[in-house]
């Protein structure tokens, strides 16, 4: 049955690629400035290797925190662009944590299977979706820049195309701040 | 597992449509609506861990997919879901809080999470120059009705809404 119903959708799927435009908001290539800068929340989860990562002991690097989900249209959307930043910056000392927000492992690793180019950060599991909650963050996707200090210095809500130059140039600019 | 996961994103971001997206752009915002029917609803959020008769109250109302974004160059947006409204002949239909769905679908703690995100939330600040949001919205009309969407929001104290007209919840 799920495969009838699977085949359906896609046919369904094909048939409406021109509503597909329509209803699909454009990457947005700007990050907003957060004034005043404030600590960042809390942030200790388990990543896909069962490792607990803590934002505390990344001090003295620019992270990017992304919350997202795997059913949740523009975080898909926006992923690829995540990995070419990462893969752009990562030697640069910036790290990124995409925090999946109420899924399980099963679900989230079977997508990270799917996505190519293959995703190289850090993917953590907010499975409460308490994480997400601390930092603020409403709607999904939603991503916050965190400075050396450890202070939140821009934010987004909604798909971003992370690649772009206006945001690459805002967050190597951070990487050069002591 | 992985044609569920594909199977929920063509629903997401398709909208199992009726191919019939509406969108309306007013003072720097744009709002855009596109019909989700009630299959592909009960498909969603069965994956999600719901139950048909969970689900069923809330597939059973017209059931949208929609994107609210401030394209504003220096002013954010504020709005507040519950002051969006439908209108058919007169008579407001309003949107119907995530706290009664979570009453009438007495969905567990790990399916309410996605429930609720998947909505277009509640309360939003969206910053300028790009912020934004896509959920799913329920209007609790039959299908088959036609109506009109108001959607409000308010720049630094200043009102301002936006109206689709002839919304059709297609059957």
């Amino acid at each position: 049955m799920l495969n009838n119903l699977y085949k359906s959708v896609i046919i369904i799927s094909l048939l409406s690629i021109s509503n597909l435009q329509a209803s699909q908001s454009g990457l947005t290539k700007h990050l907003t400035e957060v004034s005043p800068q404030a600590i960042a929340p809390k942030l200790k989860l388990e990543d896909t290797d069962e490792e607990l990562i803590d934002i505390k002991s990344l001090k003295g690097k620019v992270v990017l925190v992304n919350f997202w989900a795997t059913w949740c249209p523009p975080c898909r959307r926006e992923i690829n662009s995540l990995e070419r930043l990462y893969s752009t910056l990562k030697n640069k000392g910036v790290v990124v944590l995409a925090v999946n927000v109420g899924e399980d492992d099963a679900t989230v690793l079977s997508f990270m299977n799917d996505v190519e180019p293959e995703l190289t950060f850090s993917v953590l599991f907010d499975k409460d979706s308490k994480t997400m909650e601390k930092w603020g963050a409403i709607g999904l996707p939603s991503t916050f820049i965190v400075n050396k200090k450890g202070k939140i210095v821009y934010k987004a809500i909604g798909g971003r195309d992370f690649d772009n130059k206006n945001i690459l140039d805002k967050i190597v600019f951070l990487t050069k701040e002591k | 597992m992985n044609k569920i996961v594909l199977f929920i994103f063509c629903i997401l971001t398709i909208g199992f449509s009726n191919g019939f997206a509406k969108e309306k752009s007013k003072d720097g915002v744009t709002f855009s609506i596109n019909q989700i029917n009630s299959p592909a609803v009960n498909a969603f959020f069965l994956a999600r861990g719901f139950s048909m008769e969970q689900i069923k109250p809330y597939s059973d109302t017209c059931v949208y997919t929609t994107i609210l974004r401030n394209d504003n160059k220096e002013d954010n947006i504020h709005y507040l879901r519950k002051n969006w409204f439908a209108k058919k002949n007169t008579i407001s239909y309003s949107v119907k809080t995530n706290d009664y769905w979570l009453k009438a679908t007495k969905a567990n703690p790990s399916s309410w999470i996605a429930f609720r995100l998947s909505q277009m939330p509640e309360e939003q600040i969206y910053e300028a120059k790009g912020d934004w949001n896509q959920g799913m919205l329920s209007i609790d009309l039959l299908l088959g009705n036609t109506f009109d969407i108001t959607i409000v929001w308010d720049t630094n104290g200043k009102p301002h809404e936006l109206t689709i007209e002839g919304i059709n919840c297609a059957k």
